[in-house]
């Protein structure tokens, strides 16, 4: 292990993380400055957890990718088991069993999961033997994704399943899945969404068999795809009633907002007041009305872009995407780079994790995607998600600058 | 095994993420560039709330600037929709202050949707009470805020008729006042609607800024524009005058109008029964307004200017005037009266035995009527209306009251209405020239006539305006109007004669009524009423030579004209010319003539 040749390190990407993290300190303070007794408190805390994060994504960037390589199945062992803990043992007291405790402060164990996930997944897809082409080996892939994921469902925490599901998609992709096989994994989500309207349906079943007929997939095949889309769709209306009325709300509340001004919607429609208004060139740090009059919900968590927006206008949010689109190109790179098929498949699998959190989040802040309550990688206030994304980007750090070594 | 590149892979993953990052920034560039105009007023909406102050309303005075309606602070709660309904607890706590049941409170809140912001008026001048509750429990009333209102508070409960009220404005009346909207107090009748934009003063803006709990954080001082209140109206009442005519007619129905013959003035107009004033001054209680509705004695009705009367013999100076300016009689004229008429049929006089041979000014003295009906009869109807016209009677005064009437003159065009083309007899004449019949007048009308006569022709537009003063200093002055009517002077001089002689002569219908210290002129009425007893009516002026006030009275169903209104009517009179300090005609011994008047008085 050699810390000290940093020439060896990917500056792009330490400068495109620190410069985020500053950024977010800054915007957070602003958000929560109109809290006479927040702006200390909050603050610091999030000061410090950058600074354990900081030495965390040092830590991780140092250990070498055979170490977590061999212990990728250990650590996806112990977070299922700490998630089956939280379910056992966790205070419902929130509506949502999330949070474990340690020594006063609390913890969400679904963040290090998606690590675990990742890790557990790349060794899987990059083993020797392992066959992509095969629809078994796939689904040793969907098994694997299933255990955590299902867990986090029954907490219920619909945001962190979506990630996993995300995770799987991306990591699916990355270890050469073909595409016929990832039409029919994801078929059956689209045929949910479709079950909204007959219209829906029809264009839905249309383009896949167009689709399944260009990849050439077998009439038995597809005719036993069909009917189970066709199940699905009809299976919806009833699994829907089975939701909880926050989850069914929200995802009403995605489609039209306006419907529920106060509730959910009320967060949707503020968040893109509070972006629109910004204009160009921003209201100013801290004179954002929107945030400064608490129009906008949590801002300084969920929301923390809408923020950025509102404050520092389109230059601003330019700014911040274009950090976030430097740390993802950094990323793929050091997967492209990596000499090992697990390595390459871990820094594709935390990038494009990464990338679907920002694509969320930001999104939702815009009214493009639903209110899910998945936090901004870097900027949102919070220990646990800011702890996993440094890890993560000490995970990619790691493998980048042992670029030239063979690793597994 | 399936071979695959592995960074082609990869270059998918990155490709997928250049899209999404595309779709945001697309999807920013849309909000913040295209749209921005648009979400920047949403967040002005949002944190800019526009509060309005509230003028205050102007005073009203009599002519002498003694305040008879002046203000009281009052409080009205309101809620904005949009912030009540972030915080369910805020309708339960209100059902709590308000003490009505939740639904009904959330129906009224949200009549116009919950999305807006606009505030709706909840209750209209809460107690104090309430007023400390609320704001004891601000935290837990999202939305809720207290607004000052002007309330009217009557210093002296007279003349509720002419000052009228104020209350909300309806929908019907945001047409007459654009710049006012829902939940602002205007007037709604009298004075206080007439002279609305003069009264409310100039409403000012505050701009607040507020946070998304609706509290306010700060102001934007540069923007605001103070409230500039209203000033001083005078009245031409005479708070003295008006109070004892209100006194005068206490337990009576009827109406009183007093004016100054010159100019109009209204120096007195009452109309009984009366109501409370203080009833319309806050919230006004539906059973309080049904009882009002209700009521057979219509307190509602402003007699004064709303009921038509017959004239009765008041009337009969119209007739003479027709028939002397029609060439038909001088003032030596003689009538032989036997005690009746006969034309068709019998008319009477009301002096069975006859008056014997009588001249014209004896005839209004003693109020002759075979002399009026041998006028009338020679007059005919055509003549005769063409003189009431004259005296303006058949149409509106012009007063700055609203919805007076016009009452009803019998001419020619009227009665082929009513009986069919020259279905109707010559007669009617007869009877229209003692003034009965189909005309009708009102007290006002009256009033108006009777000035004519005091001043030998000066027709006055009656108006109870006369300035208004600003707090600036400016003024605006009610300018009268005076035209003279086209009637020779030596024919007032009979009618006058007449009129003097029916207090001062020995025959005078009201000779009892005889004042030692001034000339007091009028003419007594009694009409017949076929659903009761007479009503009681009585024109007068004074003093004689140069009359400062002309007064008419009208007592529904009291008995004679004489009896029962000429002694109002000479009580108000002498007391306006004490006022006006009118010097009197000798200096006797005070102490006798005050008991010898006292002695005089019949009731």
């Amino acid at each position: 292990m050699n810390f000290s040749n940093l020439k060896e390190w990917d500056r792009w990407l330490l400068f495109g993380t620190f410069a985020l993290i500053i950024f977010g300190l800054v915007v957070l303070f602003t958000a929560i400055s109109g809290d006479e007794e927040g702006i200390p408190h909050l603050f610091k805390r999030q000061l410090l957890w950058a600074g354990i994060g900081l030495v965390l994504m040092i830590i991780t960037a140092a250990i070498s990718p055979r170490v977590h390589f061999a212990f990728a199945y250990l650590f996806y062992g112990l977070s299922c088991l700490i998630l089956l803990g939280v379910l056992i043992w966790g205070d419902p007291s929130k509506g949502a069993a999330r949070w474990i405790g340690i020594g006063g402060i609390t913890f969400q164990p679904s963040e290090p999961a998606k690590i675990a996930l990742v890790l557990a997944l790349a060794r899987l897809v990059s083993d020797k033997k392992f066959d992509p082409g095969r629809f078994t080996h796939l689904l040793r892939i969907i098994a694997l994704t299933f255990l955590p994921l299902a867990l986090v469902v029954a907490q219920p925490d619909l945001g962190t399943s979506i990630v996993f599901a995300a995770v799987f998609i991306f990591i699916a992709i990355a270890a050469g899945t073909p595409f016929s096989y990832l039409l029919i994994l994801v078929s059956p989500i689209l045929a949910a969404i479709a079950s909204i309207n007959m219209i829906a349906m029809t264009v839905f079943l249309a383009l896949f068999i167009l689709i399944a007929w260009l990849l050439k997939i077998r009439l038995g095949l597809l005719t036993l795809l069909i009917v189970a889309n066709l199940g699905i769709s009809l299976a919806t209306p009833h699994l829907w009633n089975q939701l909880k009325p926050y989850q069914k709300s929200r995802l009403v509340t995605f489609i039209r907002p306006e419907d529920d001004p106060k509730g959910t919607g009320y967060q949707v429609i503020q968040s893109k007041v509070a972006v629109g208004s910004g204009g160009l060139t921003g209201k100013g740090l801290g004179d954002g009305s929107q945030t400064q009059l608490k129009f906008l919900p949590e801002q300084h968590t969920d929301f923390i872009f809408s923020v950025v927006g509102e404050e520092l206008g389109f230059v601003g949010v330019t700014a911040a995407l274009a950090l976030f689109f430097l740390v993802v190109v950094r990323g793929i790179r050091a997967a492209i780079t990596s000499k090992g098929r697990y390595s390459a498949i871990v820094c594709a699998g935390i990038t494009s994790m990464l990338t679907f959190h920002i694509f969320i989040n930001i999104g939702m802040t815009v009214g493009l995607m639903p209110v899910t309550g998945l936090p901004l990688p870097l900027l949102s206030y919070g220990g646990s998600f800011l702890w996993t994304v440094m890890v993560s980007i000490g995970l990619i750090l790691g493998i980048q600058r042992r670029w030239k070594e063979y690793t597994p | 095994m399936v071979n695959y590149n592995l960074t082609n892979r990869l270059n998918i993953l990155l490709g997928i993420s250049v899209i999404l990052f595309l779709i945001l920034w697309l999807r920013l560039f849309q909000l913040q560039i295209l749209e921005s105009s648009v979400y920047q007023e949403k967040s002005e909406a949002n944190s800019i709330r526009v509060v309005e102050e509230i003028p205050g309303r102007g005073l009203i005075c009599d002519r002498h600037g003694r305040v008879i309606v002046e203000n009281r602070p009052s409080y009205s709660l309101s809620v904005i929709p949009l912030e009540a309904s972030r915080n369910p607890n805020t309708f339960i706590e209100l059902a709590r202050i308000v003490n009505r049941p939740v639904s009904e409170i959330e129906e009224q809140v949200f009549q116009h949707g919950r999305q807006s912001y606009q505030p709706v008026k909840l209750a209209r001048d809460i107690d104090f009470e309430l007023l400390a509750a609320g704001k004891a429990r601000a935290l837990d009333l999202a939305g809720v805020s207290y607004r000052f209102e002007p309330k009217r508070f009557y210093a002296y409960s007279v003349a509720p008729h002419t000052l009228g009220y104020i209350a909300e404005i309806s929908e019907s009346e945001k047409k007459r006042f654009p710049h006012k909207k829902a939940g602002d107090i205007v007037g709604k009748s009298g004075v206080e609607k007439k002279y609305e934009d003069m009264l409310s003063g100039q409403k000012g803006y505050r701009y607040m800024i507020v946070n998304a709990l609706g509290q306010i954080t700060g102001e934007l001082t540069d923007k605001c524009i103070p409230a500039q209140n209203s000033g001083k109206m005078y009245l031409t009442i005479d708070l003295d005058l008006q109070l004892l005519a209100e006194e005068l007619l206490e337990e009576k129905r009827g109406a009183i109008v007093a004016l100054d013959p010159h100019n109009g003035e209204i120096l007195a107009i009452a109309s009984s029964p009366k109501y409370d004033p203080e009833i319309f001054a806050g919230v006004l209680r539906s059973d309080d307004w049904k009882m009002l509705q209700d009521d057979p004695e219509v307190p509602l009705l402003h007699r004064a200017t709303q009921s038509g009367y017959p004239a009765a013999s008041t009337f009969k100076m119209v007739t003479m005037t027709a028939a002397i300016e029609e060439g038909l009689v001088d003032e030596n004229y003689v009538e032989n009266c036997q005690g009746s008429y006969y034309f068709g049929r019998t008319y009477h006089c009301f002096k069975r035995d006859g008056h014997g041979r009588i001249n014209p000014v004896d005839a209004i003295e003693q109020s002759c009527d075979v002399f009026f009906y041998r006028l009338g009869h020679m007059l005919g109807v055509k003549k005769l209306a063409k003189y009431m016209r004259i005296y303006g009677f058949g149409s509106k005064t012009g007063i700055d009251i609203q919805n007076e009437v016009k009452g009803n003159l019998p001419d020619e065009a009227y009665l082929d209405k009513r009986y069919g083309e020259g279905q109707w007899s010559k007669g009617l004449a007869i009877n229209f020239a003692i003034g009965q019949g189909e005309l009708l007048v009102t007290p006002l009308q009256l009033a108006r006539y009777c000035g004519i006569l005091a001043t030998k022709g000066k027709s006055c537009t009656p108006h109870v305006f006369k300035e208004m003063r600003h707090p600036d200093g400016t003024k605006i002055n009610y300018t009268s109007k005076v035209t003279s009517v086209d009637i020779q002077l030596s024919t007032f001089d009979i009618l006058r004669e007449g009129m003097l002689k029916v207090i001062e002569g020995e025959n005078g219908t009201a000779w009892w009524l005889k004042d030692e210290r001034w000339h007091i002129a009028g003419k007594t009425g009694t009409a017949q009423n076929p659903h009761g007893e007479d009503h009681a009516l009585f024109i007068g002026f004074a003093p004689f030579d140069d009359p400062v006030i002309a007064v008419a009275v009208v007592v529904e169903n009291a008995g004679f004209g004489s009896t029962h209104a000429a002694p109002i009517a000479v009580k108000l009179m002498t007391r306006y010319l004490e006022i006006c300090e009118i010097p009197e005609l000798t200096k006797p011994e005070e102490t006798t003539l005050k008991m010898d008047r006292s002695g005089d008085e019949l009731q």
